[in-house]
């Protein structure tokens, strides 16, 4: 019973959304007013509808209704209430549920966080939302229903899938999803404005916001992902340039070059076609990658079941939203291109390459992602992009950016002379150079030129960063430091605090690459891996009965410079019902190194196969991902109106 | 940005969906995706004949059918005498699991019927079929010798499965 | 069109935007063209229709009762198969949690004669579902059947 009330409930909420889309045409017939007011009311039923579905198939789960096939193949008596939850996002149908309930979520505050821009545009975002919205919910109603009953009723589950057992899973899908699923935002938001045919600035303030919120959620949700990677698969990487992934970070990089398209529309009011592009791009991305993950198009490691039939029903829907969006930017764009003079030294013309850079990495990328449809579609043979290819092409690309960064946040709007900046500039180049070779070459060792620029790169922007804070703090008239500290514009601490984590993050991820070791050998009990002045030996294994699993777990003792500092106890872990065996990492962090000990087969009765990684300064990867987390957060809760209102050096 | 740049997004997206809708009708024999993952699964039982131990292992080299049956089951007794009749003329191995069955019922209801499976897997509970995907009775898996599952009919055969819808399959 | 002085900077422009969208094709191509790995399966190996001796990627499934590990090192061969034909293989390296005899993998090496590949990376891929697709169909249409309740 309770099943079905959650069919129909999502069956009333595809009717409103049809209603909702409907508003956009009736423009002539009924006013403004009552439009907007309408369309307010229904998207909070919208998403009403959709919320209480959810919760019924998240009941479905906890109490074990093994009556619906969804829960029943996701599923388990002996599982964690907590994964019970989680394992309503744990597979296609229920992930898809879980989409239009967070694209309702969205539609439903902007329909209350729109008071500063026109009802017209409103009521046209929100009816292309009601699109959006009926398209997801016919496909969950059509293809892949959550609330599918099956018979005989199975006693027990399947079993989640071990891999996702884990409290990773529980907040990194839905905060990926919030991410996808936000770029919908500005793209809603492209498309009325293009119906309209003009802009005014303090709309793009308002859209502005948003898209910070969007990149916060999805920069949150591909490094949980990361992280969450590097601590349960056990082969210590945290990128494999996997085509889900790549679904994940185009949308991220596009909406990064969005974020920056539009500080230059909203200070200067151009880059509004660039602005436009950019938010269907993103959203096209975003969409993109829901075809790629479902379809059983490509090969991934992370892709849900093959089904051509699904495939087919999101490429067709894809088509035409893009088809008719990037339509209508053929035909309406040209209304919006304004034209103000700026320099080649000018702030403008460094986030012109920003953008110029950023779209054309994304392409780099998406190009390989899609390389192996493209060569068997030509019949040039089964073709695959290897990583090698994306970290070249994503160092090559994005290098000569991050050496912009730094002149860009000392240049000036419409124009900077070249030798202001080369005086800021100066002295932290030079500091740069020395510690980035100290370190490359003192401290650890390298072959690669590479290295060297990368982190001369890295440091070269964490120093500027952290000048330009002081250049303002030492420009304000205030003269105590906490006061001084407040009255700095909290746009300055976003873009310097979300500037410096990205140089943490090109070091983490320089270092832990080329000056990590990897040792995979044989260990019997006793022996000793020794890396630098550190010591492990592998004492033994014991076994541990659990819940729904058996585990083997590992004995490591760590000593440093001859003195026990702790153990480590990686698992082996063999899960009852679906047979599978998972690796369960033990890793010991600190801001200078990670250690990380994975178990591998057992060869007799005291050897075994084991793993230890050394990896220095791995921790700066997710440090430097919370900072541009927390210059996001700076720049949402910002005091100011807009930018305009600020001096053109600043 | 004149007219002309701004029609370039749409025609490199057209591209795009060309090759996107190309990859969703490609020749599955020919990409090893679908097929990955279709083999017998792992389990243990026993013998509802024998009680001797089963596992997978022990039904590789040869090819056969895998019929889901259970003595409750009215579209298994339908299908019966189909199943005989490819027992009887040797036309290929037919293992049996009974499916949420208990043991009595199923061994009255093969003394009475005939017994056309050359050994059956005990599945009280039902989890050796979740894992193969069953969700009733009767089905029939065609399996090859490396244990791959080739084909699955969902219902009573009828006569002249064997022919029709099996042959075909070894003979590739 | 008379080189004034405007003409002239739109000429630089539009050079340096060629200049630039060239080395970015030829930097992407390079990169393409250096990192493609093409796929075969076990029966084109068998038949020749692969390549010795170069870097590809070959997938299909494990035979059951293949694999055998060395007691002392990382060795392991085991025997890889698809619907007709079968490929031995020999990898020095820890094996996915994935990976298990009867389950498809996807790895790259090289083949040093027409049955035999030396791998350097094994994948193993798991779906979400079990079942092959077609079931799903088949659950959607009728049948004569009666199930248990």
């Amino acid at each position: 019973m309770i099943p079905e009330i959650g069919n129909i409930f999502l069956s009333i909420s595809a009717s409103i959304s049809l209603c909702l889309f409907s508003l956009i045409f009736i423009k002539r017939y009924v006013d403004i007013n009552f439009r907007y007011t309408l369309s307010k009311y229904l998207s909070i039923f919208i998403f009403f509808f959709i919320f209480v579905s959810f919760l019924l198939l998240s009941y479905a789960f906890l109490t074990d209704d093994f009556s619906l096939r969804y829960v029943a193949n996701n599923s388990n008596v002996s599982l964690e209430n907590v994964y019970k939850f989680s394992a309503v996002w744990g597979a296609h149908e229920g992930s898809i549920l879980l989409w239009v309930l967070v694209l309702s979520l969205w539609n439903f505050f902007i329909s209350i966080y729109s008071k500063t821009i026109p009802k017209s545009i409103v009521v046209d975002m929100l009816s292309i939302m009601g699109i959006l919205l009926l398209f997801f919910l016919l496909f969950i109603l059509f293809t892949s229903n959550p609330f599918d009953r099956i018979f005989p009723i199975p006693l027990n589950g399947r079993d989640l899938n071990p891999l996702l057992q884990d409290p990773g899973l529980i907040i990194h899908p839905p905060m990926l999803y919030i991410g996808y699923v936000g770029t919908s935002v500005p793209f809603v938001f492209a498309i009325a404005i293009l119906l309209k045919g003009n802009i005014n600035i303090s709309w793009i303030a308002w859209l502005r916001k948003w898209v910070i919120a969007t990149w916060l959620f999805l920069t949150f949700g591909i490094t949980l992902g990361s992280w969450w990677a590097y601590h349960e698969l056990g082969w210590g990487g945290w990128w494999f340039w996997d085509p889900v992934e790549n679904a994940s970070f185009m949308p991220w990089l596009a909406i990064t070059a969005l974020l920056h398209s539009l500080i230059v529309s909203e200070k200067r009011g151009i880059f509004i076609s660039w602005s436009i592009l950019l938010s269907i791009l993103t959203f096209s991305l975003s969409l993109l990658g829901t075809f790629l993950v479902r379809s059983g198009v490509l090969v991934s490691v992370h892709a849900f079941a093959n089904d051509p039939e699904r495939g087919l029903f999101i490429l067709l829907f894809l088509s035409v939203v893009i088809g008719l969006s990037l339509g209508l930017y053929y035909v309406k764009s040209p209304k919006l291109v304004f034209y103000k003079k700026y320099s080649i030294t000018s702030k403008e013309f460094m986030l012109l390459m920003n953008n110029l850079f950023l779209t054309i990495t994304t392409f780099a990328i998406l190009l390989g992602t899609l390389y192996p449809l493209i060569s068997s579609s030509l019949n040039i043979g089964k073709i695959s992009v290897g990583a090698p290819y994306f970290n070249f092409i994503f160092s090559a690309l994005m290098l000569p950016i991050i050496f912009l960064m730094s002149p860009a946040i000392f240049t000036s709007w419409k124009n900077t002379s070249y030798n202001k900046i080369q005086k800021k500039l100066f002295k932290i180049f030079f500091y740069s150079v020395i510690i980035s070779y100290i370190f490359a070459n003192i401290f650890f060792s390298t072959k690669f030129f590479i290295v060297n620029i990368a982190i001369f790169l890295a440091v070269f922007t964490v120093l500027s960063s952290l000048k330009r804070i002081i250049d303002i703090l030492n420009t304000t008239k205030q003269n105590f430091i906490i006061t001084k500290i407040i009255s700095v514009p909290s746009y300055v601490y976003a873009n310097s605090l979300a500037h410096i984590g990205i140089g943490f993050v090109i070091l983490g991820i320089t270092f832990s690459t080329y000056f990590s070791t990897q040792n995979e050998l044989v260990m019997n009990f006793g022996d000793k891996v020794n890396i630098k002045n550190i010591s492990i030996k592998f004492s033994g294994v014991k076994n541990i009965v659990s819940k729904n699993y058996i585990s083997q777990t590992g004995i490591f003792d760590y000593y440093e410079d001859k003195n026990y500092v702790l153990s480590f106890f990686p698992e082996k872990r063999s899960y009852n019902i679906q047979k599978n065996v998972m690796t369960e990492a033990a890793i010991s962090s600190n801001l200078f190194r990670d250690i990380y000990i994975a178990l591998g087969d057992k060869l007799s009765e005291n050897s075994w196969v084991v793993r230890i990684y050394y990896k220095p300064f791995i921790q700066l990867l997710w440090y430097g991902a919370a900072l541009m987390i927390l210059g996001g957060l700076f720049g949402i809760f910002g005091r100011y109106k807009s930018l305009k209102n600020f001096s053109d050096e600043l | 940005m004149n007219y002309k740049i701004s029609a370039l997004p749409i025609f490199i997206f057209l591209g795009i969906l060309y090759f996107l809708y190309n990859g969703l009708y490609e020749d599955p024999t020919v990409i090893p995706s679908p097929l990955i993952g279709k083999t017998l699964p792992v389990f243990e039982s026993t013998s509802l004949i024998s009680n001797k131990a089963l596992t997978n292992k022990d039904f590789l080299g040869k090819s056969y059918l895998l019929n889901i049956w259970a003595s409750w089951c009215y579209g298994c007794s339908l299908e019966h005498d189909n199943l005989l009749d490819i027992y009887n003329n040797d036309k290929i191995l037919i293992y049996g699991l009974n499916y949420k069955d208990d043991k009595k019922s199923a061994l009255d209801w093969l003394k009475s019927k005939g017994n056309p499976y050359s050994d059956i897997i005990v599945d009280t509970s039902g989890d050796i079929g979740i894992n193969l995907g069953v969700y009733g009775a009767p089905e029939t898996f065609l399996i090859n010798s490396d244990g791959l599952i080739l084909f699955k009919h969902v219902g009573p055969i009828s006569t002249g499965f064997y022919e029709k819808e099996i042959l075909p399959l070894l003979l590739k | 069109m008379k080189i004034t002085k405007k003409n002239k900077k739109l000429i630089t422009k539009y050079l340096v935007l060629f200049f630039a969208l060239s080395s970015f094709s030829a930097i992407i191509i390079y990169a393409l063209s250096k990192n493609m790995v093409y796929f075969y399966t076990p029966t084109q190996a068998i038949n020749n229709e692969a390549p010795i001796n170069l870097s590809i990627r070959i997938g299909g499934m494990v035979k059951i009762n293949s694999v055998k590990k060395s007691s002392s090192d990382l060795n392991v061969t085991f025997i890889v198969h698809d619907l007709n034909h079968k490929i031995f293989v020999h990898y020095e390296g820890i094996l996915p949690d994935l990976f298990s005899e009867g389950q498809g993998i996807i790895m790259t090496g090289k083949l040093i004669n027409q049955n035999n590949f030396l791998a350097t990376e094994v994948l193993a891929k798991h779906d979400e579902n079990y079942m092959p697709p077609e079931v799903a169909d088949m659950m959607k249409k009728d049948s004569e059947v009666f199930y248990k309740k």
